[in-house]
């Protein structure tokens, strides 16, 4: 192999490694207080828009990648996640909102690229803590129409497919 | 000498910079771990998203704009506290205290409210409202160069729990 080769893969591998360690800060984070993962992609994400609305669609076409984990009590208790918010701001993440005292909880921090970005954070869905991890770029300018238009049923909510009333549909209980 | 006067101007540059948001980083600080009062920070990061996003129609044009030259929010609110007209009082006298110029005042039995504003050169750089009653008690800090005629739009769209109250202020004022 020649030097610019080598020189060229070492470069490729600077590149690439930032890349992985951005989604590992969380995976290792999580390793220990998961209760449930959650992946999706474009196309999954636009399976939970069960009303088809333009808008969720304009939101989620260009988000290449969302993992949601599901924390576990301790996580909420302790506040072990501010640990991991840390070790993201020492890469260069920034903080874009934060929301949390009482029962609310929303914290979103993002890292910027050319045309896309990265966002981790952490919010509390019916007293549970998530964390997610997100890449690629939202369409946030649609984001106030979307809550216009969106009435209670038209998502698919994904958190609720394994509760015990399996089989029925989450909206019409 | 130069040297003596750069350093008196800098510094008051740097009092200048430390007194904008003094009252909102106060009270964030002071309920910082009280669980009864919610607190909300968005920083300038997320309102330059809006700022590099296309508008589609006449509507997102005018909240991009709207939005696009705001530099931070800051809130501290609770809505279950017993002292909420007295917090209110307090509030409202730190904020006359460092200086802010009082824009509105709605005074009602129920729920009192206060705009004020931090000019400079005629451009309005922070507002903060102040609303207080019941149970209910919100004290808000909007940074950035502010165009009062797009805070209710502002307030309409962001959606966000507590900034309903921003709107009443374009609607009052009619």
């Amino acid at each position: 192999m020649t030097k610019s080769k080598i020189l060229i893969l070492l470069f490729l591998m600077g590149l690439l490694q930032p890349l992985w360690a951005q989604q590992e800060i969380i995976s290792q984070y999580t390793d220990s207080v998961k209760t449930r993962t959650y992946c999706l992609y474009p196309s999954t994400l636009r399976m939970l828009d069960l009303s088809e609305n333009h808008e969720f669609y304009d939101v989620v076409n260009n988000i290449e990648k969302l993992v949601i984990y599901s924390l576990d009590s301790t996580a909420g208790a302790d506040k072990s996640y501010l640990q991991m918010i840390k070790a993201y701001q020492e890469i260069g993440f920034e903080e874009y909102m934060a929301m949390y005292g009482g029962s609310n909880l929303f914290l979103l921090y993002g890292l910027e690229e050319s045309t896309t970005g990265t966002f981790i954070g952490v919010y509390q869905q019916d007293n549970q803590p998530q964390a997610f991890y997100l890449k690629g770029a939202i369409g946030w300018n649609k984001i106030p129409e979307l809550f216009e238009k969106f009435q209670e049923g038209d998502l698919l909510n994904i958190f609720q497919l394994n509760n015990k009333k399996r089989g029925q549909n989450p909206h019409h209980q | 000498m130069k040297k003596g006067i750069f350093f008196i101007v800098l510094a008051f540059l740097s009092a200048g910079v430390f007194a904008q948001g003094e009252v909102i980083t106060s009270y964030f600080n002071k309920y910082a771990d009280n669980d009864a009062f919610t607190k909300v920070s968005v920083s300038s990061k997320m309102f330059s998203m809006f700022t590099e996003m296309e508008a589609g129609t006449e509507a997102e044009q005018e909240f991009l704009e709207a939005v696009s030259k705001l530099k931070g929010l800051k809130m501290v609110m609770a809505d279950s506290i017993a002292d909420a007209k007295a917090l209110y009082k307090k509030a409202t006298a730190d904020v006359n205290k460092a200086g802010y110029a009082e824009l509105m005042t709605v005074a009602d039995p129920d729920q009192s409210m206060l705009f004020s504003i931090k000019e400079n050169n005629g451009i309005i750089e922070e507002l903060v409202m102040v609303v207080g009653g019941g149970n209910k008690f919100v004290l808000l800090s909007l940074y950035g160069e502010i165009d009062l005629k797009n805070i209710s739009r502002i307030a309409r769209d962001m959606k966000v729990q507590g900034l309903e109250d921003l709107g009443r202020m374009h609607h009052d004022k009619k």
